[in-house]
């Protein structure tokens, strides 16, 4: 039993804490420098402002591109819910051929580099003649974030105890009405999680959207273009404010699904 | 008979949307590979000529090679700052669990470009650690050896893939069965011993789906390398850009993207041989 000799402060908790703050004092910087009452990158701070703030929240450009990521993101995460469920319920309940090449092949999206991604669309589109658009956009986000929801769906369907709605079955309820009654109510937070995740990538999609964005910017393409631009404080405002709304998606994502088990 | 339709039809719509924008879109990308761009414009053949032009100029190899390094270097790391963390929140941190959870994933859901964007005011020559050390009058001038160098490009890099790998290693550290490590302490085996021969065996396809991840992400990335890079840390996704934007040539662009899926396959299978015939000798 010497696994539990009880938590005691040691050289690992020191490495922990060490990554701990590299993954998060860069976020800090940002956070704190976006109150900064001077343009510039002054250590230490020179005084509190909420002036790029208000800047940002009057930029038509900002507000535009806002607009058009949370289209794309709405319509990614919806589309990405369904057909990642209807699959995940395929390959978690059923046996068939070529399960496992199934299985793999809906994940070869996430283990590619996203320029990738990028450029295939972009030649695609090419060929068929099909005008780039937000329309695009929302085709390729889907493509990365399917294999999200099938893989945050398959860890809750996997544990999903099959005999319920055979009770419900047993009991005369039809088909829809079990659906209805039983097996949605039990995934619903999963759905739920799977929406925000999905919603979150996607809202956040630079590299793939780079290549298929038509006339109309999202937000990360503005912000890219604000960073060739150089270091402008407005950039430190935006972020934040982006920074704030991933993490509450992320927050009730993880209260409904849990996201650890992500694969 | 009923079930295999059953399966079918739920396939079907990921089947289609896969088939049209996934499936197509690389294909049509390997088709591209294999035609050539003239004065006139891109022309329709089958010719190599594409794949041979990768070595026609040494910049090309030696980006490519310079990218895998970095990938490589950088899924090393990732790894390696991972797994302590992963461990940690298996088997140490039970009330603290959720909250280091949610640090981590504060950090892989805040936006990419603004990570990234983070460690240029971080590393620059006006940047807060050049602020620090003048501020507390280590150096006089600033140190502008911190950003534009592939070092800026890992350190950036590991920053944005770590949680990505810490996930998948948590989650297989996490179905390891408390009995089988209970078992190893029974039957004499120490902590180290343990750790070594039944903790880190079992965690492997953890550590080798985050390395393949960090890897892959990292070879291939665009936007570090451009933000932080500078000219020393040219990195093949530039390259790939550049065929598709400036440069208009398709058909080399796609032949390097296929060039790099084929590396990236023979490396990934050359990581998963090597870490399988270390768990082999392990056994004896």
């Amino acid at each position: 039993m010497r696994l539990k000799k009880g938590p005691r402060f040691g050289v690992l908790d020191v490495i922990n804490i060490i990554i701990l703050l590299y993954l998060l004092f860069p976020l800090a910087v940002i956070v704190l420098y976006s109150f900064n009452l001077t343009s510039s990158l002054k250590f230490p701070l020179e005084g509190f402002t909420t002036r790029w703030y208000r800047e940002v929240v009057q930029d038509k450009s900002f507000l535009d591109s806002l607009r058009y990521s949370l289209y794309v993101a709405l319509a990614v995460s919806t589309i990405s819910v369904i057909i990642g469920t209807l699959a995940s319920f395929a390959l978690t309940r059923y046996n068939f051929k070529f399960k496992n090449i199934i299985s793999f092949s809906v994940l070869i999206p996430i283990t590619l580099p996203a320029i990738i991604l990028g450029i295939s669309l972009l030649s695609f589109f090419a060929a068929i003649d099909f005008k780039r658009s937000l329309l695009t956009v929302i085709f390729g986000h889907c493509i990365f974030c399917i294999p999200f929801a099938v893989l945050v769906m398959n860890s809750r369907l996997s544990g999903f105890d099959v005999s319920v709605e055979e009770a419900a079955k047993d009991l005369g309820a039809t088909t829809l009405q079990t659906f209805k009654y039983v097996t949605f109510p039990i995934i619903r937070p999963s759905i739920i999680g799977v929406m925000m995740l999905t919603f979150a990538l996607s809202f956040d999609e630079f590299l793939v959207t780079f290549f298929i964005i038509g006339k109309r910017n999202t937000l990360p393409i503005v912000i890219w273009g604000m960073l060739r631009r150089g270091v402008s404080p407005t950039i430190n405002s935006i972020a934040t404010m982006v920074l704030f709304l991933s993490m509450t998606l992320i927050i009730i994502a993880n209260k409904y699904a849990k996201i650890r088990t992500l694969r | 008979m009923k079930k295999v339709k059953k399966h079918i039809i739920l396939l079907t719509p990921l089947f289609t949307y896969f088939t049209f924008f996934f499936f197509a879109p690389m294909f049509v990308l390997f088709v591209y590979s294999f035609w050539l761009k003239t004065s006139t414009g891109l022309v329709p053949t089958f010719t190599l000529h594409n794949y041979l032009y990768i070595f026609s100029n040494k910049l090309y190899p030696i980006t490519i090679l310079r990218s895998i390094r970095i990938g490589f270097i950088t899924a090393i790391i990732c790894v390696i700052i991972s797994y302590p963390v992963a461990y940690s929140l298996t088997f140490k941190y039970k009330k603290l669990q959720d909250v280091v959870l949610y640090l981590i994933l504060i950090s892989l859901f805040s936006s990419y470009l603004v990570r990234v964007y983070a460690w240029k005011t971080i590393l620059g020559s006006n940047g807060i650690i050049n602020q620090i050390l003048r501020y507390i009058g280590l150096i006089e001038e600033p140190l502008t050896f911190l950003l534009f160098s592939p070092t800026a490009i890992i350190i950036t890099l590991v920053f944005i893939l770590t949680p990505f790998t810490i996930l998948p290693i948590f989650s297989s550290l996490q179905n390891i069965s408390a009995d089988l490590i209970e078992a190893a302490n029974d039957l004499g085996a120490n902590k180290l011993k343990t750790f070594y021969r039944v903790t880190l065996p079992l965690s492997m396809p953890g550590v080798i789906t985050g390395f393949i991840f960090s890897f892959t992400i990292s070879t291939g990335d665009y936007v570090t390398p451009q933000l932080v890079g500078g000219t020393e840390g040219l990195m093949i996704g530039r390259i790939v850009q550049d065929q598709f934007g400036m440069t208009y040539n398709w058909p080399f662009g796609s032949a390097l993207a296929y060039f790099m899926i084929f590396l990236l396959i023979v490396l990934i299978n050359c990581f998963i041989w090597i870490t399988a015939i270390l768990k082999l000798k392990r056994k004896f």
